[in-house]
């Protein structure tokens, strides 16, 4: 595998994409360290608050990337060089995973440098917990391991690179609205007030707490809690908006990662094998 | 005779249409074995499956005499190229980065040869020109080089002058030649240009309907493919008469035409129907070449 490896590297510095990618991402990281700078006129912005903001817009970024990356795979029909002498399709799936984490790491690491070294200087080092600051560090490198390896199995399987690509984009955005969707049952309130009024612009409500019926009880709640944190959009949006409180379910998320990852990559590998390619 | 690949009633199965049924073929050392058979006989999906790209549903086949379903497989695929319908390149590279790159997947220490590779196939000159931008018959010969990567014994070639035009077509017979001649590369070519096939292969496989119909050596072919004369006379009746008398060997083809075969003094049989008050109109030597045999053997009708 080492073999496919090289190989595999050796396209992935010369990818148009991968670069553009990259500087699209460090472009995201400058622009948040000066946004960070005007929320610290406000209140007391911390470095940590965006740091990991990545882990929200790496999701599309990897969809591109992987769908057309390892699609022109298929469409170069250079997929069958490998093959023909005598790789074996477990090697070319690892090999195709491995290089497209690597690109997507290589992009959140654009990002941060980029995001640290103008956060630090306006407005200072980080203050959180190193040990919390590694555990947010690791759950974000495994959502992207998460990531890559959905649109792993997609590019593997579809043979049409733009078919593969689409479909990638597609998941990913229907991924966020359904993450959204869940987000927005988890925060429907448990009471409102009996009454608002809307009179000279000014909006007024007051009065008895009158139970919602839209609010999910306890198991409810939990059920959406859990499929916020499993949805990588989910994870994502979580380690992104650190800066309305930290993360609930630290290790849960992790381990829900690793979990869409080995289903994924066992699944997609075993697919694979019996895939008949032209 | 030690053979390179050996196939045993093999069957490739797609949902309930059989591509390949039951084929059983054998390609010896050395040799340049041309596939034969119409659209849609099995000729890529055989290619496919000697090259791993398919698992046959049925039977195997052994590749320098290990089994297909063998570890050893794996390695002895590095002996083996292929061009699998159309070349295999990254169309944003270079020919020179296409071959590095192909040189990496192998796991070559270095990039020696590729320059001798390029000039192989007559694409030294082609710079920093991006593949994309290559015509037909330069994309098909890139592929042939980054299959020629690993020096292989073998190499598979399905259709490889399909779509070129004439220049490219005699560009690619005579690196095939040049190739199994001073490389000793064994080649199973297929095509449906029985006619270019007919100058390169030294044995020959007719696939229909997914069976290997008939396998034959090019000195068989040439044996069983038997010269002739054909003449067209006014009287059929009297030339059966004057070739009687020759003693030579003919068939009747119609009430005005028939074939002779063998030796035949034209001379002599002109002056023998003129004494029978028969007139020669046409005549000219005639042998059943490649297509002809083709045609017999599959059936004329069923040929697009």
């Amino acid at each position: 595998m080492n073999k496919l490896l090289a190989a595999n590297f050796s396209r992935l510095f010369k990818n148009k994409l991968f670069w553009a990618l990259t500087a699209l991402s460090a472009l995201i990281g400058l622009l948040l360290g000066l946004y960070l700078n005007t929320l610290d006129i406000y209140y007391n912005a911390v470095i940590e608050h965006f740091i990991f903001y990545y882990a929200f817009f790496i999701g599309l970024f990897a969809a591109v990337f992987c769908g057309m990356f390892l699609g022109s795979e298929y469409s170069n029909g250079a997929i069958r060089n490998k093959l023909i002498i005598g790789h074996s399709r477990y090697a070319v799936y690892l090999a195709n995973l491995i290089v497209c984490l690597a690109a997507c790491l290589m992009m959140c690491l654009a990002y941060f440098i980029v995001y640290f070294i103008l956060g630090s200087l306006l407005v200072g080092g980080l203050v959180i917990d190193t040990g919390l600051f590694l555990g947010y560090l690791g759950t974000s490198i495994l959502l992207v391991l998460a990531y890559v390896s959905i649109y792993t199995i997609i590019s593997m399987l579809i043979t049409s690179k733009a078919t593969g690509s689409v479909v990638c984009i597609i998941l990913f955005i229907v991924l966020l609205f359904y993450a959204m969707l869940v987000y927005e049952k988890l925060n429907v309130p448990e009471y409102y007030d009996n009454f608002t009024s809307e009179a000279d612009d000014e909006v007024q409500s007051g009065g008895k707490q009158i139970e919602n019926p839209d609010n999910h009880n306890n198991t409810d709640g939990a059920v959406y809690e859990f499929i916020f944190d499993l949805l990588p959009p989910g994870q994502g949006y979580q380690l992104s908006s650190l800066v309305d409180g930290p993360i609930a379910h630290i290790w849960r998320l992790p381990l829900l990662s690793l979990f869409i990852t080995l289903a994924t990559t066992l699944s997609g590998m075993l697919i694979f094998r019996r895939k008949n390619l032209k | 005779m030690e053979y390179v690949l050996t196939a045993n009633a093999l069957k490739k199965q797609y949902r309930h249409f059989y591509a390949i049924n039951n084929l059983s073929m054998s390609i010896p050392r050395g040799s340049i074995y041309g596939l034969v058979g119409k659209n849609g006989s099995g000729k890529t999906t055989l290619m496919r499956v000697i090259c791993g790209l398919q698992e046959p549903t049925y039977g195997g086949y052994t590749l320098f005499g290990v089994y297909y379903k063998a570890k050893a497989i794996n390695k002895v695929r590095r002996r083996m190229g292929a061009v699998v319908e159309t070349p295999s390149i990254y169309l944003d590279m270079t020919a020179e980065d296409n071959l590095k790159e192909q040189y990496r997947v192998l796991g070559l220490p270095s990039y020696e040869g590729i320059d001798e590779l390029l000039g192989l196939v007559g694409l030294s000159d082609t710079g920093k020109k991006k593949a994309r931008n290559f015509s037909l018959g330069m994309k098909q010969r890139l592929g042939i080089a980054i299959a020629l990567c690993g020096r292989p014994d073998f190499l598979a070639l399905d259709e490889p002058v399909n779509g070129l035009d004439p220049q490219g077509i005699v560009d690619i017979r005579e690196l095939i030649i040049k190739l199994n001649r001073e490389y000793q590369i064994t080649f199973l070519i297929s095509s449906h240009i029985l006619s270019e096939l007919s100058r390169l292969a030294t044995h020959f496989g007719f696939i229909d309907k997914g069976y290997m119909v008939k396998e034959i050596s090019a000195s068989e072919l040439e044996a069983a493919c038997r010269k002739c004369v054909r003449l067209n006379v006014t009287d059929v009746n009297a030339l059966s008469r004057v070739l009687d008398n020759l003693n030579l060997e003919y068939s009747i083809i119609s009430g005005c035409e028939a074939d002779v075969y063998g030796y035949v003094s034209v001379t002599e049989l002109v002056m023998a129907l003129a004494k029978e008050n028969c007139e020669v109109k046409s005549i000219h030597e005639k042998d059943e070449d490649l297509e002809n045999y083709y045609i017999n053997l599959v059936g004329g009708g069923a040929n697009e």
